[in-house]
């Protein structure tokens, strides 16, 4: 082999040497991420060694987070706000701006509400489609009475690819604020939100509508009612039942179950009239159009010898798919 | 002895997708460290044995090897102006490790010679198991359940990611080409392979390997058409075959399912959400590269760069990290020069192969298919993220070289 190519090889090797060193201290710092990532994804931050965790290089996770706000965030957890102030206040570049975040934490902790504003808003504003950075630019407006600029975010980001979960924060914020100058507009959003974002089934978000809505206070007496009126039911106390299924949704009116449970319980009662009053004031926007509904209005009539109307709702029940109204529409009504 | 240390060196690398993370988060760390101690042994290896080989002229006459140099190059002037030094420094590190692949197995290959030993010994059973991992696996699935794309990840097998071993097993596929010259007798088990391998891409779903696959073909079948007719038989034998991979599989699945070709090719529109954030990754690329021709983030900074684009579609912390187009993203880290460096390098691996039909058919057709479908895959994927995918590249440019300069088919 000539010199040239021995000098060519000896420079590989130097060169690969150094190459392994590097990716070795890469791999170390892809080994801590492992149980960082496990420690963010499941809150249990139960890393040891983040006192020694690399932070330089890599400096970014394979996630693009700075690897100096995971350090911050174990020493928060520790409660040591200053030293996590310190690391965060020496990131240069943090283009998630996770640390903003995380300053804004720390700065709500120690109670310098100034600079927590100005951390959350610049985190919000770097990325507003996520639900943390809202969080706290939500808490940053609202402790400084900022309440216009709150109502004003539904304007500047609430569209189609807003996440339900965002939605539940802001509504939970603007909740907060309702007042007699904003209540309508406030209602009149989450009517549109509720009626946009059915699809997602948010049970923490549909909560926090019908409260803006129907009024806390009203949909846990609605809620209340109807746990009571089951009981009742139960216990066959069919009138007690029908009447705290009515209290049930004159509190809240967009519940179904509690019309259904109601004209049940009066059915059991024997007050027909009822049952086909109820049905009469059910608004057609949440009737589930199963043919259940319309059954019990049919069999009510039946009992009131009224077998017009009684075959007119048998065989409505029957166009929505109510198998179980067929025998009795036969039987009755074709012979 | 000197060949036998060659064969297994070569072995190990090409066996680096089953080289586990070894408690990395992403083994991509794991499989970087692994190229460097094998790159240390092969070049320990070559000081200790007597070659006559001239390593320096090697080099320049290995224009692909020479290319990667220039683009290696113009990569690491990006160091000067990088947003974020540490991440180009580590990405720089990883392409010069892939670089030292590259030059040393070419050195291994240009030491053995015979071409006949290493596809017997080392690649064929290789592709054996690529291909015999994901079949397993699917019959386990489908002994229990009804096979639907929900499962198509889980026939991963031996990479992290479906895509990775659907654009692996298509790849190597086109190597049957030069196994099937050498091994004449096996045309049948060949035939077979590649009607196995067509339906594991089917049912892996791999959108691009699908593609990669029909387009190679075509331009083979219209090269072997214009240059080399005679051989047109086992190319139509091939076509055949992945033609009833397809079909049988897509009967197998039935067109209601999700994993067939008609529902995976048909999804590719607007409305997909991998289609629409690859458009929108792509059109972000694109201005990016437009606003900054010559100077771009950094090499490996678009990680982080392109949070800025991508802000209002970050709901947690799920960072779109890869651009999906490999030549769009080295043009947003290290600018239009970089970006067509890199595309060069397929375009002459490319060229060098084409003119070598009339000479040696089967092994130019078989690394123009392998070359094609990294192409494609680097279009619509980032192969070069991934040390697997390059050592491909490294054996693809190091076999180019072979053909190159020796006549195997006379």
């Amino acid at each position: 082999m000539s010199l040239k190519s021995k000098v060519i090889l000896f420079i590989s090797l130097i060169l690969t040497t150094v190459l392994g060193i590097l990716n070795l201290r890469v791999y170390n710092s892809y080994v801590d991420q492992y149980q960082i990532l496990v420690d963010f994804n499941n809150k249990t931050w139960g890393f040891k060694n983040f006192e020694n965790m690399e932070v330089d290089f890599p400096n970014f996770t394979v996630t693009s987070m700075h690897l100096k706000c995971i350090k911050a965030r174990y020493l928060m957890k520790d409660k040591k706000y200053v030293e996590a102030l310190d690391i965060l206040n020496s990131i240069e570049y943090d283009p998630l701006k996770l640390s903003e975040v995380q300053k804004a934490e720390a700065y709500l902790t120690t109670g310098d509400i100034p600079k927590m504003f100005d951390s959350a808003k610049l985190g919000f504003e770097s990325l507003p489609r996520n639900q943390a950075h809202l969080i706290y630019y939500l808490k940053a407006l609202s402790l400084s009475s900022m309440n216009s600029e709150i109502l004003d975010l539904y304007i500047k980001y609430v569209d189609k690819d807003t996440s339900d979960k965002w939605l539940y924060f802001y509504f939970t914020a603007v909740f907060g604020i309702m007042d007699e100058t904003n209540s309508d507009l406030i209602k009149r959003r989450a009517k549109d939100t509720y009626h946009s974002y059915k699809e997602f089934n948010n049970k923490e978000l549909n909560t926090v509508i019908y409260y803006i809505l129907y009024g806390k206070k009203n949909y846990k007496e609605s809620l209340a009612s109807s746990t009571e009126a089951s009981e009742m039911f139960a216990k066959n106390d069919f009138i007690g039942a029908a009447n705290n299924y009515k209290k049930a949704f004159e509190n809240f009116p967009i519940n179904p179950d509690n019309y259904y449970n109601n004209m049940a319980s009066s059915f059991k009662s024997n007050n027909f009239l009822d049952v086909i009053e109820t049905y009469r004031i059910i608004p057609d926007s949440i009737n589930p159009n199963n043919g259940k509904f319309e059954f019990l209005v049919a069999k009510a009539y039946l009992k009131k010898e009224d077998s017009i109307n009684s075959c007119k709702f048998f065989k409505e029940s029957i166009r929505l798919n109510f198998k179980l109204a067929e025998s009795y529409y036969i039987n009755l009504c074709e012979k | 002895m000197k060949n036998k240390i060659n064969y297994f060196l070569i072995l190990l690398y090409l066996i680096i997708g089953f080289v586990p993370n070894i408690g990395a988060i992403d083994r991509i760390a794991t499989h970087f460290i692994y190229l460097n101690i094998l790159s240390i042994f092969s070049i320990l290896f070559f000081l200790t044995t007597k070659s006559k080989e001239m390593i320096s002229f090697g080099i320049y006459k290995n224009k692909p090897l020479f290319i990667f140099i220039l683009f290696t190059l113009w990569a690491t002037i990006s160091l000067f102006y990088s947003i974020n030094l540490s991440e180009s420094l580590i990405s720089l590190i990883r392409i010069l490790s892939i670089l030292l692949v590259i030059f040393l197995m070419g050195l291994h290959f240009k030491q053995i010679k015979d071409l006949k030993l290493i596809l017997a010994l080392i690649l064929f059973p290789i592709f054996l198991i690529e291909i015999l991992m994901p079949v397993l696996k699917f019959l386990q699935i489908a002994s229990n359940t009804e096979f639907s794309f929900k499962y198509a990840n889980d026939l991963k097998t031996f990479t992290p990611n479906k895509n990775i071993t659907a654009a692996i097993i298509t790849a190597h596929m086109g190597f049957i080409f030069i196994l099937r010259f050498y091994f004449k007798k096996l045309e049948p088990l060949f035939i077979l392979l590649i009607f196995i391998g067509t339906g594991i891409i089917v049912f892996i779903s791999a959108r691009s390997s699908m593609i990669g696959l029909i387009l190679s073909l075509l331009l083979v079948y219209i090269l072997t058409y214009l240059k080399k007719r005679e051989n047109i038989i086992f190319l139509n034998k091939v076509c055949l075959a992945v033609i009833l991979g397809f079909f049988a599989s897509n009967l197998y699945l039935g067109n209601s399912n999700t994993a067939s070709t008609q529902n995976r090719l048909t999804s590719i529109n607007t409305e997909d959400t991998s289609t629409s954030e690859r458009i929108r990754f792509y059109t972000h690329g694109i201005k990016h590269i437009l606003n900054n021709p010559i100077k771009g983030v950094g090499l490996g900074n678009w990680k982080t760069k392109g949070i800025e684009y991508n802000k209002n579609y970050i709901p947690a912390y799920v960072v779109p990290y890869h651009l999906h187009n490999d030549f769009l993203q080295f043009g947003t880290e290290i600018g239009i020069i970089g970006m067509f460096l890199y595309a060069f390098l397929f375009l002459v691996i490319l060229i060098i192969n084409i003119k070598r039909i009339d000479s040696n058919y089967y092994l130019s057709i078989s690394l123009i298919i392998a070359i094609s479908i990294l192409f494609i895959d680097s279009n619509l994927n980032f192969p070069n993220s991934r040390p697997m995918m390059m050592v491909l590249l490294a054996f693809i440019i190091a076999l180019t070289e072979l053909n190159r300069t020796n006549e195997f088919e006379k």
